[in-house]
């Protein structure tokens, strides 16, 4: 397998073999995140597009530092913040008010028997500033400073939004554990 | 409560690392046009190339067609057999002379002649006779049907038929001039001033990784060279040339961005802060105002401001460019040998022979909105380097003593340009000479 410096140099020469050889490496990694940030598949076929498009556009600017993985999930998180930002008004908001604390939260062994398939329904099933703060914040590790820069949001939202994105998570976890156990107890 | 909340996010971090979904197929398929290749100036040049060698060849058909139409009206015609053999027409012969048609013809049509600078020359003078084209290249091709048929084409009857008040076969010498030989050229000099735009690039065949990833971070820029040839003609188709030529070459090294505006930040006065590392050398900054980052490979710049150390983008310098110019300039006295293959309205050479060149200048440069921001020059470079050259050259005689030149000639540098150890890479470069020539 070719090492991914001589994918990389090969795709700044304008190599096609080295630019196809770095999607088919890459892509299916940064589709999940992709789906992971929306709603849809076509939305999430669109971030992809985009994303890759950046990607060997900009391969240009990459500097051999760190992860080069991690190097392009940034680019695709940031086409995903941009289709959130344009996407923005658009999207009606739950009232939280209406989504009841969960009565008591499932046990972690409870969750074991969730597949990541089932976690990325989950995730994608929350409205999209939850979806997008518990994103950043949880799974990308941003601070609620930075998400806040990020989405044009005051920190308060950004912690607001997490607060009630986890809320409507473990509801959503519970039901589907509650579920999963009815359905392997018969 | 928070605390609990929070491991929900360990479970979504945890379930879904390294999860991957495969992509529909069709997004790959969007992306590929649009992701196109870099355009480079070396594409550029090829396509000039190109260009040179299609326009050349082209004016070269349109010569040749020019010629064979106009065969005719040429100065001097001579009609062997085997040219109007193509139309064995049963053509009438005298009862009274039983030979053949093209025995006949043959005294007639196998002398020289030369026109008159009619309108439409004829091949015998007289009303009734057909131009040469007529009788050879008949409309329709079907020359006994026309002869039998058309009226008009009646005097090609008379052609093969004479009566008697046309031309006699003793009358046939007024009209015909003796074959004289082309005066003989005897201009032995030549001076030429010609101009060429230039593909350079290394060659190198070692396989040490540094340097093979220095040449791949390096592009060849537009270059060009130029100057006044003499040339002595030895004899009809030897001639030696010479002259003074100058030509710019030199490469871009993308990946190097320049800062300006770091002169407040440099402590240490008066030393060279940059060393930068070239297939074709090293090279010092020796202005302070400048910051260099290489943001493709750690190998090539040597400092002590890392990016660790110092950030431009807190200091607020300039932005300058995101590559580096490295520019040479060289006087070239060639000794040229030239041979000439063909001898016609267009000449075509065989050009080969070697070149003292000497630097005049070595340079790196930043370049900002068509100026240029000074950065320091390549170490170690070889003053006076040799080159051998081989091309093809076509030399068309348009007027009197003048000529138009074009020459694509293919030069290696017979030894490196600089003598560092491990660089020692020989450069080679293509380049279409254009020019007006004046033989004296």
């Amino acid at each position: 397998m070719p090492e991914i410096k001589n994918i990389i140099n090969g795709c700044l020469k304008g190599n096609r073999r080295d630019q196809e050889l770095l999607y088919r490496r890459y892509s299916p990694k940064l589709y999940a995140v992709c789906l992971q940030y929306s709603g849809n598949d076509e939305e999430a076929r669109d971030i992809l597009q985009e994303g890759f498009i950046k990607i060997f556009e900009n391969l240009i600017h990459y500097k051999h530092e760190g992860s080069f993985e991690g190097w392009m999930r940034k680019i695709i998180v940031n086409t995903a913040l941009e289709k959130y930002r344009s996407r923005n008004r658009l999207y009606r908001v739950d009232d939280i008010d209406q989504i009841p604390e969960p009565d008591a939260e499932p046990d972690t062994e409870d969750y074991a028997g969730l597949e990541a398939i089932d976690l990325m329904d989950i995730i994608r099933e929350l409205p999209p500033k939850y979806r997008t703060v518990f994103n950043l914040f949880a799974l990308e590790g941003y601070s609620h400073k930075e998400i806040s820069e990020m989405i044009s949001i005051s920190e308060g939202t950004s912690k607001s939004n997490l607060s009630r994105a986890r809320i409507i998570l473990q509801r959503r976890v519970g039901s589907y554990t509650g579920i999963k156990k009815r359905v392997l107890n018969g | 409560m928070d605390e609990r909340r929070a491991n929900i996010d360990l479970v979504f971090r945890n379930g879904l690392k390294g999860y991957e979904v495969l992509p529909p197929p069709e997004v790959w398929n969007n992306i590929r046009p649009v992701v196109r290749r870099k355009q480079r100036p070396l594409i550029i040049l090829r396509a000039a190339a190109a260009v040179a060698v299609l326009l050349s060849m082209s004016f070269l058909v349109y010569r040749l067609s020019i010629q064979i139409n106009s065969i005719p009206f040429d100065n001097i015609i001579t009609l062997a057999e085997e040219s109007y053999r193509p139309f064995p027409v049963p053509l009438p012969v005298r009862e009274s002379e039983p030979q053949t048609v093209t025995t006949a013809l043959m005294p007639l049509i196998e002398q020289v002649y030369t026109p008159e600078p009619t309108a439409e020359t004829t091949v015998l003078s007289g009303s009734n006779l057909y131009t040469l084209s007529d009788v050879f290249y008949p409309a329709g091709s079907d020359i006994l049907s026309l002869y039998e048929t058309d009226p008009a084409r009646s005097g090609l009857r008379k052609l093969f038929k004479p009566e008697d008040n046309e031309i006699q076969a003793e009358d046939r010498a007024d009209l015909f001039y003796p074959v004289t030989e082309p005066k003989q050229k005897t201009e032995k000099w030549t001076i030429a001033a010609l101009v060429s735009p230039t593909y350079h690039t290394n060659f190198y065949l070692g396989n040490d990784e540094i340097t093979s990833q220095l040449i791949s971070y390096e592009q060849p820029v537009f270059s060009y060279a130029g100057g006044v040839a003499f040339a002595y003609r030895v004899n009809k188709r030897i001639s030696v040339q010479s002259g003074l030529y100058y030509s710019s070459f030199g490469q871009e090294l993308s990946g190097i961005t320049a800062f300006g505006g770091f002169t407040p930040y440099d402590y240490a006065k008066g030393d060279r802060n940059f060393e930068v590392l070239t297939s074709t050398g090293t090279f010092y900054t020796n202005n302070t105002d400048i910051f260099l980052i290489d943001t493709r490979s750690d190998n090539r710049i040597t400092t002590r401001y890392t990016r660790d150390y110092f950030d431009p983008a807190k200091a607020n310098l300039q932005y300058i460019d995101n590559s580096l110019r490295q520019n040479f300039s060289y006087l070239e006295f060639p000794v040229i040998f030239r041979y000439k293959l063909i001898d016609r309205t267009i000449d075509f050479n065989v050009v080969g022979g070697l070149s003292s060149n000497f630097l005049v200048n070595n340079s790196v440069y930043a370049a900002i909105d068509g100026g240029r921001y000074q950065v320091g020059k390549t170490e170690g470079m070889n003053f006076l380097t040799f080159s051998s050259s081989v091309g093809m050259g076509m030399e068309y005689n348009f007027s009197g003593n003048l000529s138009l030149n074009l020459e694509p000639t293919l030069r290696y540098y017979l030894n490196p340009f600089n003598q560092t150890p491990g660089l020692r890479i020989h450069p080679y470069s293509f380049g279409i000479f254009s020019g007006i020539s004046y033989r004296f």
